[in-house]
C-alpha cells in the first residue's frame, strides 16, 4: 500500500510537471510573438528540461513541492492564454493548483495512515517541513520590504540641476527644479543666420504668470535672457511650456536653467 | 581516515549502547525537531536578512574608516544562515525536510544580494543582461548585439527563458529577473545536494550542500541576473545526471540519464560558453580517472567496469563536441572573448619569477581593498584548510587510489585537486578572474572531500568534529565571500567614481532620463562605460565603443575628433557626446574610461585636465544641451565638425 500510495503520489506530480511543460509549451507557441524556429525549440527545450528535472527528484519529495515549483511560470502563461488579466489569473490558478494538489495528496496520505500507521502521520513528519517553509516565506517577505528602502544610487551630494532644453521646433515643455526666488534664464544661441529678433513666451503650468520677452541675439551670439522667477507654491518643480517666435522656423539651442542656489529636492 | 566508507548502514555499537534501530514511529519522534529549534529555524532566515539589511543602512552612513557594518553583516548570515545549516547536516532529517531547507538555505544565501539592489540592476554584467532581456522582449527576436557585454548576443538562454516569463505574466522585466534567479538559485543547491546524494548518505549530502554553498561566486555572483547564473545551475544538474548515468544498473536507466546528460549539457551550451566548457572539461576528467581507475581494478584482478564508463564518456563526448560546434558555426568571437589563458598565465607567471621592464603580469590579492583584516585572514586561510584536509585525504588515500566509495566520489576527489591547483592562478591577473569562475564548478568537489572527512570524524569524534566542522564551515563562509567580491558589490556606500555599484549617482540618472525623454529619432551615444550602463538602458540606444573610432579622444586627448570618426559617428547615428565632471577629480577605480584594455601598454588612468573637458562648451561641433553639477550634454553636429579640425 505504502509503496503504491508513493507510486500514486509521483504520479500525481509527474502528471501536473507534464501537463504544466505541456500546457505552457502551447501557450509560448501561442503567445510569446518571437518564436522563430529555431527560438522555438530552445524555449521548448528549456521548459522540458526544467519539468523533467523537477520530475526526477527522489520520490520522497514535500507534498506538492514540484507542482507549486512551476506553478507560477507556468500557470501564469496559461492565465494570460484565457485571457485573465496577468496578476488576478496568477493568484487564481496558483493557489486552486496548490490547494488541489494538496488536497489530493492528504487524501491519498489519509488513507495510507488508516492501512499503514507507522508510514503515515503526515502532518506528523511535515512539521519541520512546514516550519522551514514558513521561515522561508517570512523570510521573502521580509526582504523585499526591506530591500525596497536600500537605495541603489550612491549617497553622493546632489544640488540644484540646470536644465537645458534642445528643441528642433520653437516651443517645448521643460521641467526646472528651483527654489523659490530663483531666476529663471533662458539662453538663447543664433547660430543660423536670421534678423535674430525672438519673442520668449513663458506660461507657467500653474497659470500665476505668464511673461512675454524680447530680446535680439545677433548671429553667431548667445544672450541669457531673465524670463521670470520661480515661485514657492510648488515645491522644488516647476513645468513650463515656453514659446519662441522668431524669423526663423527654429531655434538652435533653447537653454534654460535656475540660479546655482541649491533646491532642497526630497527624495534624491 | 580516508579510507572509511560512511555508506553503510549505522552499526549497533556506532548508533550508541541501548538504542534500538530507527524504525516506525521512532523516526517519526526522532525526525521531529523540538520546539526551540522548530521556532529558531521558522525565526532565524528572517532575523538574518534583518541584520544584513541593518549593515546595509550602516554602510550607507559610515565612512571609509569604520567597518562595524561587516560585524552586522556576518552575524545576519551566521543567525540566518546557522539554523537551517544545522538541520541540513543532522543526521535524523526526513529526505523531503532536507531538501527543502536545501532550498530555504539557497534562498536564505540569495538574499545579501537582493537587498544589495532589490529596485533595478546594478552590477555591470546584470545591466548588460537586464538590458539584452528588454531588447528580446521589445524587439521579439533573439541573438541582439549587446554593446555593454558583446559576447552574450551568441548565448541567449536566460534571456529567452526570462523573455517568454515577462510576455507572459506582464511583470517588469526586473522582477521576472530576480525571480527567475531566485529559482535557478535553490535549483542549483539541489543539484549540489542530489549529486553528494549519488556519493554519500542524507547527512553527507546536506554537509556538501553546505559546503558548497560557501563557494566564492555563490552569494554575490551567482545571484546576478547574468547567463552564468543559469550556466552553473544547468551544469550542477548535468553532473547530477552524469553520476546517475554512471551508476545506472539496466541499459534502459543509462540511455535515460545519457539523454539527460546531452540534453541539459545542449542548453547549458546555448546559455553560457565558459559554464559549458568547464562542464566538458569535468566530464573528460571523470572519464579520465574513471578509465585509470578501471585499469588500476584490471591489475588488482577486479572488474573494471567497461561498460559504465562508456556510457558516461559517450554524453561527455557529445556535449564537448556540441559546445565546439555551437562556438564554430553560430559564436566564433567566443574563442576571441575567452582570449588564452593558459598562454597568459604562463607568461605571467614568468615575467612574476622574472621581472620585466613593465612590471606587468603579478597582482597582489586584497591591494586597496577596504575589507577588514579578519575577512583578509579568513580569505587567505580558506584555500589552505582545504589544500592541507585534501592533502591529507590524498595520503591517506594512496593519491585516492584506495578511496571507496560510491559513483563519481573518486572524481570530485580530483575535482577538488582541481580547485586546489587554481588557487595559485589569483595571483595573476589573467588567471585570477578563470580562477575566481571555477571555484563555482570545482567546490562541489572540495563539499565531497570534506563531507567525506566529516562523516568519518563523526563516527569517531563527534564531540570534537562537530564543532571543528562548524568552525572550518564558517572560515570557509567568511574567507571565499571576502575573495570574491570586493566591497563597493558587497555594500552600498559613498560615491566611488569609475567603480561598477558604487558610481551612479542621482545625478546621472536623471540626466540620462531626460536625454530619454527628448532623444528624437532614437540616436546614440558617446558616454564613458559608467554612465553608459544608463543610457544603454534605453531601448534603441547604442553606445559608442572604441571599436567605432578613437571615442577616447573625446575625453582624455586635445585631439580634436578626425574627419573619418565624425563621419563614422554621423552615419551610426551618434548624435550625442556625455561628459561626466567628475572626470576631472578622480581616477576609474576600474582602470577604464570607456572599456577595458583601451589604453595602450603602459599608460594609467588619470584625472582629466578640466580644459580638455571645457572645450566642448565652445566647440562648434558640440552644442550644450544639458547640464547639471556633474553632467553635461551635448548635441554633436557633424556640419561645424570641420571648424574644429586642425
Amino acid at each position: 500500500m505504502a509503496v503504491r500510495v508513493r507510486r500514486a503520489w509521483v504520479q500525481t506530480d509527474l502528471l501536473l510537471v507534464g501537463g504544466a511543460a505541456v500546457l505552457s509549451a502551447i501557450v509560448i507557441v501561442a503567445r510569446v510573438p518571437f518564436i522563430q524556429p529555431a527560438v522555438g525549440v530552445v524555449l521548448l527545450l528549456l521548459a522540458q528540461g526544467a519539468a523533467l528535472g523537477l520530475a526526477l527528484l527522489p520520490t520522497e519529495k514535500p507534498q506538492g513541492f514540484t507542482p507549486m515549483l512551476l506553478a507560477l511560470g507556468t500557470f501564469a502563461s496559461a492565465a494570460e492564454a484565457f485571457g485573465l488579466s496577468a496578476s488576478v489569473g496568477i493568484t487564481r490558478l496558483s493557489v486552486s493548483l496548490t490547494a488541489t494538489v494538496v488536497t489530493v495528496e492528504a487524501v491519498l496520505a489519509a488513507g495510507l495512515r488508516k492501512r499503514r500507521p507507522h508510514l503515515a502521520m503526515p502532518c506528523e513528519r511535515a512539521v519541520g517541513s512546514v516550519v522551514v517553509v514558513a521561515g522561508t516565506v517570512a523570510m521573502i517577505v521580509f526582504a523585499v520590504v526591506l530591500g525596497r528602502g536600500i537605495p541603489i544610487v550612491a549617497n553622493q551630494a546632489y544640488s540644484t540641476v540646470s536644465f537645458a532644453e534642445p528643441i528642433a521646433s520653437t516651443h517645448g515643455v521643460v521641467e526646472l527644479k528651483a527654489g523659490e526666488g530663483m531666476p529663471i534664464v533662458i539662453r538663447l544661441a543664433n547660430r543660423d543666420g536670421g534678423n535674430g529678433y525672438y519673442s520668449v513666451a513663458l506660461k507657467r503650468d500653474d497659470g500665476a504668470q505668464n511673461q512675454v520677452t524680447h530680446v535680439r541675439v545677433p548671429t553667431g551670439q548667445a544672450r541669457n535672457v531673465r524670463v521670470g522667477t520661480a515661485s514657492a507654491n510648488d515645491g522644488c518643480l516647476h513645468r513650463f511650456a515656453i514659446h519662441v517666435r522668431s524669423e526663423k522656423a527654429y531655434v538652435l539651442t533653447l537653454y534654460l536653467r535656475a540660479s546655482d542656489r541649491p533646491c532642497q529636492t526630497p527624495g534624491m | 581516515m580516508g579510507v572509511t566508507t560512511p555508506m553503510r548502514p549505522a552499526t549497533r555499537s556506532e548508533r550508541g549502547p541501548g538504542r534500538r534501530p530507527l524504525r516506525g514511529h521512532g523516526v517519526i519522534r526522532e525526525t521531529i525537531p523540538n520546539l526551540r529549534r522548530l521556532a529558531l529555524l521558522a525565526l532565524s532566515p528572517s532575523l538574518g536578512v534583518a541584520l544584513i539589511a541593518l549593515s546595509y543602512h550602516q554602510s550607507l552612513r559610515s565612512t571609509s574608516a569604520q567597518s562595524g557594518y561587516f560585524l552586522t553583516f556576518w552575524a545576519g548570515i551566521i543567525s540566518g544562515a546557522g539554523p537551517l545549516v544545522h538541520r541540513l547536516c543532522s543526521r535524523k532529517v526526513l529526505e523531503g525536510e532536507r531538501q527543502l531547507v536545501v532550498a530555504g538555505l539557497a534562498l536564505f544565501t540569495f538574499a545579501p544580494k537582493y537587498l544589495r539592489n532589490a529596485s533595478g540592476p546594478l552590477f555591470y554584467d546584470e545591466r548588460a543582461h537586464w538590458v539584452q532581456l528588454n531588447q528580446v522582449v521589445s524587439g521579439h527576436h533573439l541573438y541582439v548585439a549587446n554593446d555593454a557585454v558583446p559576447i552574450v548576443q551568441y548565448y541567449p538562454g536566460l534571456h529567452a527563458l526570462s523573455g517568454v516569463i515577462v510576455q507572459a505574466t506582464g511583470l517588469s522585466s526586473w522582477t521576472v529577473a530576480e525571480i527567475v534567479v531566485a529559482v535557478v538559485h535553490v535549483l542549483g543547491a539541489l543539484a549540489a545536494y542530489m549529486l553528494a546524494r549519488t556519493m554519500l548518505p542524507p547527512q553527507g549530502a546536506g554537509i556538501v550542500a553546505a559546503i558548497y554553498m560557501t563557494n566564492a561566486e555563490w552569494i554575490y555572483f551567482d545571484t546576478q541576473f547574468a547567463y552564468e547564473s543559469l550556466g552553473v545551475t544547468l551544469v550542477m544538474w548535468v553532473l547530477y545526471f552524469a553520476a546517475r548515468t554512471f551508476r545506472a544498473r539496466t541499459s534502459r536507466d543509462r540511455t535515460l540519464w545519457a539523454a539527460m546528460v546531452i540534453f541539459v549539457g545542449g542548453l547549458s551550451t546555448v546559455t553560457h560558453h565558459l559554464s559549458t566548457a568547464f562542464l566538458s572539461g569535468i566530464l573528460i576528467l571523470s572519464v579520465v580517472v574513471l578509465t585509470t581507475a578501471a585499469v588500476v581494478r584490471v591489475v588488482r584482478g577486479g572488474d573494471p567496469h567497461w561498460e559504465r564508463i562508456i556510457w558516461l564518456a559517450l554524453p561527455a563526448l557529445a556535449v564537448s563536441t556540441g559546445l565546439i560546434a555551437y562556438v564554430r558555426l553560430i559564436a566564433p568571437e567566443t574563442s576571441e572573448y575567452l582570449g588564452s589563458p593558459v598562454g597568459d598565465v604562463v607568461a605571467q607567471f614568468k615575467s612574476m619569477i622574472m621581472p620585466s621592464s613593465d612590471g606587468q603580469g603579478g597582482r597582489r590579492p586584497f591591494a586597496g581593498s577596504q575589507i577588514p583584516s579578519y575577512e583578509r585572514y579568513a580569505a587567505m586561510a580558506a584555500p589552505i584548510v582545504v589544500a592541507l584536509l585534501l592533502v591529507w585525504q590524498f595520503v591517506a588515500t594512496r593519491a585516492f587510489t584506495r578511496l571507496s566509495g560510491r559513483g563519481l566520489t573518486v572524481v570530485m576527489h580530483w575535482v577538488a585537486v582541481v580547485y586546489v591547483l587554481s588557487i595559485p592562478l589569483v595571483l595573476t591577473i589573467a588567471g585570477s578572474e578563470l580562477a575566481r569562475r571555477s571555484w563555482a564548478f570545482t567546490y562541489v568537489g572540495v563539499g565531497v572531500v570534506l563531507a567525506r572527512l566529516v562523516l568519518a570524524g563523526l563516527h569517531r569524534r563527534a564531540a570534537l568534529v562537530g564543532p571543528a566542522a562548524a568552525s572550518v564551515l564558517c572560515l570557509l563562509t567568511i574567507g571565499n565571500l571576502a575573495a570574491g567580491q570586493n566591497v563597493p558589490y558587497r555594500f552600498p556606500g559613498p560615491y566611488i567614481f569609475g567603480s561598477d555599484a558604487r558610481s551612479v549617482t542621482a545625478n546621472m540618472v536623471d540626466a540620462a532620463s531626460w536625454w530619454g525623454r527628448i532623444d528624437p529619432d532614437d540616436s546614440s551615444v558617446v558616454v564613458d562605460r559608467y554612465n553608459g550602463v544608463l543610457y544603454q538602458a534605453i531601448p534603441g540606444t547604442r553606445l559608442a565603443t572604441p571599436s567605432d573610432g578613437p571615442v577616447l579622444d573625446f575625453y582624455v586627448t586635445q585631439n580634436p575628433p578626425t574627419a573619418p570618426l565624425v563621419r563614422s559617428l554621423a552615419d551610426q547615428g551618434f548624435r550625442y557626446l556625455v561628459i561626466d565632471k567628475n572626470l576631472q577629480r578622480w581616477s576609474p577605480m576600474l582602470g577604464s574610461y570607456i572599456a577595458p584594455g583601451e589604453l595602450p601598454p603602459g599608460q594609467t588612468v588619470h584625472p582629466v585636465a578640466a580644459k580638455v573637458l571645457e572645450r566642448w562648451v565652445n566647440s562648434p561641433y558640440t552644442t550644450r544641451v544639458y547640464d547639471s553639477d556633474q553632467i553635461t550634454i551635448y548635441r554633436l553636429d557633424p556640419a561645424y565638425a570641420r571648424a574644429s579640425w586642425r
